[in-house]
């Protein structure tokens, strides 16, 4: 064995077992959990979580008290005897659009929500009282009343009081709403309600009480008026409550005596004729004469036409006359009853259910499989919709994701805190949460997919459609709102991988931008830059010998391939090119995904460059072919994508090229004689954007410019977006040639949605102007903190943040309790307080103050009592006069420490009383003033 | 009032807090309350309420006892001329002292109405002047046979009325096994009386203190039940005593103004017994809620701005 054989032996079982200090390590048990271990937590953590819930859930369904919830809430109806419901409210603030922020933050609470079933309004005002009572009595201060019920009266304060809809009430707002609702419910939900607070409430009962009608009113009417009829009408009325029918019997018998002498002499006129009709509250008197003229034609109200100011008036005026009593009391009832006939009054509805009960009873149906489906509940699908759209924002998914990592590090880390952990090893991680973001979704669509076509559902339209999407974006780059650029996550999983990339070698230097097709030709149309984008063909002289490196492989249907085989030899269309270095295509291997063993390899060492008869038929027989393109690096200067670029080419061009970069120099808004890279510096410096012509307000004018106009608008524009970079960049420079292609982000896989356009020269050197994106920069920043992170141990400092967050949730109360409680015992168990308490007496009220000693639970009562009415703020106040009023003594000392303890003597003065007593017993202290 | 004057009068009080001390166990409230109307006025009339065995007559006695005493067991064929003919010649007594007032007719109890409230007895025609003299009487209420309803006017006769309430755990420990203690007499204190009276009587309030005894005495008169102002039946008697124990509560507080924290547990038993819980159609237990309002309202009164 030579020393040559001995290295290379000993460093391929270094490389094997890993390095000395790695030994080392995993002997003592003191090594990293393995890179899978980080996957297989990261991938199925969240999952594992999704699923507890989801049983968790459905355990829990099968506990809920339907029945006691019930029982409770009829209950509550028997003691106030009003059906009502009792609702669990969290009410929102109406902030638009971040309305779900703030409603995590705001607490349940119970509220009453009650519907007029049909009763009259004596009645109802009746149930108001009782509900009033009943939450004066268990501090209830949110009533829900039927706008219908309560609009009878026409106060300004109902608009100071807030109306919400019932749907609103069950939170099915927003866009779904529709979706929700069904036929059967849909009277109840779309009745609108007020929220009454106590105070308002209050009022409103005193408003109504002011439309009912009196019965010792109509008594006293009844023991005036003389009418007969009418007494006994009033009598019918106070029986059965009929009040339109009593309307207009008073109405009519008020019509009669008003026109009793309807016939009289003018001096003028002569005979004269009139007519008083009653129309509401007013009165309507025409007057006519002989010759069939109007001689009055005018609408009183009934104050005015008995010359009076008031209600009460009318009655005293009543009083004193002798003749024409009745006239003047009829009228004072008429005018009495017609405030109340306003009052629509819900007659026949004898049977009311509210929500809840009609809810109720469908779920006993329900149970008792007499009905399939609860109208009115939330359906799955809704309930995820809410969640997506109410809860989720990107950045809780962001959150979640790298938060969950992040934790997973900390864990780690807190595992294995020693000096094992670095920077190199990080790279891991790194690779962990790409993974995570990345693989995990695709795997598990694989896995899904694979099971639905198990089950014979087909989605293979679908992803047709799908992939026509992308091609039509490739091949037509002429929408400049349309781009594929990697800026959003919550795209990223709805990716599609166009190539996957395997290292043939270790430690490759992976190429990074793909190209796909160029452009040497374009022309301008109405604000469009329309590129003649063509393809690449390779054919058997582009393969070269060189090592190979990586390869690029991507699936491709017989029809393709059928194109591809053109006269029996190569000619292959669509293939991604890496660029940047001298890469060269060293084969082509065609094979078959189900079978590996069915392979074609096409390279330069074939006999020829035709196919055979056998390879043909091994072609045709493979099902899904799968075609490979193996890339290394010429030692020579040569380069497979650039040797073969065409010469930029114009056909009838209104301006030149020079006049197109002074039009872009001017939209830039630099001097006349800067150089390319100046102008690429520019461009490259401004924001990036997926619509920047939309942000720009360019989309109405861009169609009326010239090419000119329109390449300084857009060089004048704040972002950009890569193939507009791209656009400004080829017009700059006119040796500069206009690519489209892909940029792989560092993994292995190329995607549709890393699609992106640039420009190259010749020498394949790339010139990528894009503005850089929000995402790329958000997600090296992110990198950068875990690693400090990871580096300074702030994961370990994360989980005890947690853990003080939930000891603090849990037990924070109680803590502070007993902390607060012992330096309290601490001051008044001191023989310096009752002369402190003396002295703040002084301070506050003045006087002769002596201190008298007292029992420590005494002094606690005594202080909670002194300071029953002390608001937070008056403490405050408080507190700072005292630090005004610096007296370095150690009294005032002790006074501050009795102020600044009040408020919390005051709140938890029974509980301090009974851990005092039990502390210092019962027996008195010698009583020494 | 002078500084010494202060400490003089809460030296007093504190001896008379031990010395009800030595004799019962627990009750705090209503030790401190008779403590205080004994301070506070030379012939203040005290009623013990409860139920058997709280050491309402444990207490009777010990009064009666410590000074010239004249006691008085009721019962219901006793007769007005038995009680005239017991107290017509003791005109220095220091304290009458009457047990189970509710278990005699209300019309022998009309006859001590002058003695209460003028100190004096008219015995055919003939009229028996008394000196100062403290009264105190017992009352069961929790039995139901053998009782008979006090007049009202009885009732108002007294300053004060304190309910016994049952005993605690620790109390009834201490009842049982807590050995014997050595009584303090209180004979010292009858010397210093008239001085101590004295002294109560010319310390005058100042004008935020009256104004709070005022609003009291509003509040009182008309406090909120269920979500209305009822009228309370109190009159000018209990206003009259609670100025005087208003005085005395805030000189034994250390200070010479009065402040409603001070005064509002009190409340109840200046004025729970001047009210018969059948006017509110209410029960005791409630008569207890709604006292608790009302010391809740005084509480929260507030004695001017700071200074």
């Amino acid at each position: 064995m030579t020393n040559f054989e001995k290295a290379e032996k000993s460093l391929a079982t270094i490389l094997k077992k890993g390095d000395l200090y790695d030994v080392i390590s995993l002997k003592e048990g003191k090594n990293l959990p393995k890179y899978s271990f980080c996957k297989i937590v990261a991938l199925y953590g969240s999952r594992i979580l999704l699923g507890g819930i989801f049983i968790v859930e459905k355990i829990k369904s099968l506990f809920v008290p339907v029945e006691k919830v019930k029982n409770a809430q009829d209950e509550i109806r028997k003691i106030i005897e009003v059906p009502i419901d009792i609702i669990c409210y969290k009410p929102y603030p109406f902030v638009a659009g971040v309305t779900y922020n703030y409603e995590i933050l705001l607490k349940k609470s119970l509220s009453i929500l009650y519907k007029n079933e049909g009763v009259s309004l004596t009645d109802y005002i009746e149930n108001l009282k009782k509900i009033l009572s009943f939450c004066n009595l268990h501090k209830i201060d949110r009533i829900f009343l039927c706008k219908e019920d309560v609009c009878i009266i026409e106060v300004d304060f109902l608009e100071s009081v807030e109306s919400i809809k019932y749907k609103n009430i069950l939170k099915c707002y927003n866009k779904y709403n529709n979706e929700i609702i069904d036929n059967n419910i849909k009277k109840y939900i779309e009745m609108e309600f007020y929220i009454f607070n106590l105070k308002k409430l209050n009022f409103l009962i005193s408003e109504l009480e002011t439309y009912r009608i009196d019965k010792q009113v109509l008594l006293d009417f009844n023991s005036k008026i003389k009418d007969s009829f009418i007494q006994k009408n009033i009598f019918l009325f106070l029986e059965n409550n009929n009040l339109k029918n009593f309307m207009q019997i008073i109405k009519h018998r008020l019509y009669q005596l008003m026109n009793e002498d309807n016939l009289y002499k003018d001096k003028k006129k002569g005979k004269v004729y009139q007519e008083i009709k009653i129309i509401g509250e007013f009165l309507h008197i025409i007057s006519i004469d002989k010759k069939g003229e109007f001689i009055k034609n005018q609408v009183l109200s009934f104050y005015d036409y008995f010359d009076i100011l008031d209600y009460k008036t009318l009655l005293d005026r009543a009083k004193i006359l002798v003749e024409n009593k009745d006239l003047y009391y009829l009228s004072a009832l008429y005018l009495y009853l017609i405030k109340n006939e306003k009052i629509k009054k819900t007659e026949g509805i004898k049977e009311y259910l509210t929500f809840y009960d009609f809810i109720y009873t469908e779920f006993t149906l329900k149970k008792n499989k007499k009905l399939s489906k609860i109208s009115g509940l939330y359906l799955t699908s809704d309930r995820i919709k809410y969640f997506v759209y109410q809860l989720i924002d990107k950045w809780i998914i962001l959150f979640l994701l790298y938060g969950m990592v992040f934790l997973i590090t900390a864990l780690i880390t807190l595992l294995k805190p020693n000096k094992i952990w670095n920077i190199d090893k990080f790279l891991d991680c790194q690779h962990t949460i790409d993974f995570f973001v990345e693989e995990s979704f695709s795997f598990e669509k694989r896995i899904v997919d694979g099971l639905l076509k198990k089950l014979g559902i087909d989605f293979d339209k679908k992803e047709k459609e799908e992939e026509e999407k992308m091609n039509e974006f490739v091949s037509n780059q002429t929408s400049f709102t349309s781009s594929g650029d990697v800026s959003n996550l919550m795209d990223y999983y709805s990716k599609n991988i166009v190539g996957t990339i395997t290292p043939l070698k270790e430690n490759v230097l992976l190429p990074k931008y793909f190209a796909y097709k160029s452009a040497n030709e374009f022309d301008y149309k109405e604000g469009q830059i329309n590129y003649l984008l063509k393809d690449y063909i390779l054919t058997f002289f582009d393969i070269k010998e060189a090592t190979p490196l990586f390869k690029i492989s991507h699936t491709i249907s017989k029809k393709d391939l059928n194109n591809c085989l053109f006269v029996d030899t190569l000619w292959v269309t669509g293939t991604l090119y890496p660029v940047g270095d001298n890469y060269v295509l060293t084969s082509i291997t065609f094979v078959d995904k189900k079978d590996e063993n069915k392979k074609i390899i096409y390279d330069r060492n074939r006999l020829s460059r035709y196919f055979t008869y056998e390879e043909k038929q091994l072609l045709s027989s493979m099902e899904e072919i799968e075609i490979q393109f193996a890339y290394g690096i010429s030692l020579e200067n040569e380069n497979l994508f650039t040797q073969n670029l065409p010469y930029k080419m114009y056909k009838d061009k209104t301006y030149s090229s020079l006049e197109i970069r002074e039009a872009i120099i001017k939209g830039l808004k630099l001097s006349k004689d800067v150089t390319n890279e100046e102008i690429f510096f520019a461009i490259q410096n401004k924001k990036y954007s997926k619509t920047p012509i939309q942000d720009a307000n360019l989309e109405e004018e861009i169609k009326s410019m010239n090419e000119l106009e329109f390449f300084s608008s857009v060089a004048s524009m704040d972002s950009l977006i890569c193939n507009l970079a791209a656009t400004l960049a080829v017009g700059v420079d006119d040796e500069l040639i206009y690519i489209t292609g892909y940029v792989n982000n560092d993994d292995l896989f190329i995607t549709s949605n890393e699609a992106h356009a640039w420009a190259m020269n010749r020498n394949g050197e790339i010139v990528d102007i894009t503005p850089s994106e929000s995402y790329h920069f958000l997600r090296d920043t992110f990198y950068t903190i875990l690693a400090w992170g990871i580096e300074n141990n702030i994961a370990f400092y994360a989980v005890l943040l947690l853990i003080g967050v939930f000891v603090k949730k849990k037990l924070g109360k109680k803590i502070v309790f007993v902390w607060k409680e012992k330096r309290l015992e601490k001051l008044i168990l001191s023989s310096d307080i009752e002369n402190a308490y003396a002295m703040l007496n002084e301070f506050l009220y003045g006087g002769i103050n002596i201190s008298v000693k007292r029992k420590p639970e005494e002094f606690v009562e005594k202080i909670s009592r002194d300071f029953y009415s002390f608001t937070e703020e008056e403490l405050r106040d408080l507190k700072k006069k005292l630090l005004i009023q610096k007296e370095e003594t150690n009294k005032s000392n002790q006074m501050k420490k009795l102020v600044n303890n009040i408020s919390f003597i005051k709140e938890n003065e029974e509980e301090l009383v009974r851990i005092l007593k039990r502390k210092t017993g019962s027996n008195r202290e010698d009583n020494n003033i | 009032m002078t500084k010494e004057e202060m400490k003089y009068i809460i030296n007093w009080y504190f001896f008379l807090r031990e010395c009800l001390d030595k004799v019962i166990v627990g009750q705090e409230k209503a030790k401190d309350v008779i403590a205080l109307s004994l301070l506070c006025d030379a012939n203040s009339k005290i009623l013990f309420m409860g139920g058997t065995g709280a050491g309402k007559t444990t207490l009777l006695n010990f009064l009666a006892n410590s000074f010239l005493s004249e006691k008085i067991t009721m019962i219901e064929n006793i007769f007005p001329e038995d009680i005239q003919n017991q107290l017509k010649d003791k005109e220095n007594m220091q304290i009458l002292a009457i047990n189970e007032i509710n278990r005699t007719k209300g019309s022998t109890l009309n006859t001590l109405l002058d003695l209460f409230s003028e100190k004096y007895m008219n015995i055919g025609g003939k009229i028996y002047p008394f000196g100062d003299f403290h009264v105190v009487a017992t009352q069961n209420i929790e039995e139901i046979a053998g009782l008979f309803t006090v007049p009202l006017a009885v009732y108002d006769r007294f300053d004060v009325s304190i309910y016994f309430d049952e005993l605690e755990e620790n109390e009834r420990r201490e009842v049982l096994f807590g050995g014997f203690k050595p009584i303090t007499k209180m004979e010292n204190f009858f010397k210093e009386k008239i001085y101590i009276n004295q002294i109560i009587k010319s310390f005058s309030l100042d004008e935020a203190s009256i104004d709070i005894i005022m609003k009291i005495s509003h509040i009182v008169r008309y406090p909120q039940h269920e979500q209305r102002k009822v009228f309370f039946g109190t009159n000018i008697r209990g206003d009259l005593f609670l100025e005087q124990f208003a005085k005395l509560i805030s000189i034994v507080n250390g200070h010479n103004k009065l402040l409603p924290s001070d005064v509002a547990p009190y409340l109840r038993y200046i004025y729970g017994h001047r009210v018969n819980p059948a006017v509110l159609q209410i029960g005791s237990e409630q008569m207890q809620e709604f006292f608790d309002a009302i010391e809740a309202e005084v509480a929260s009164l507030k004695r001017g701005l700071f200074r």
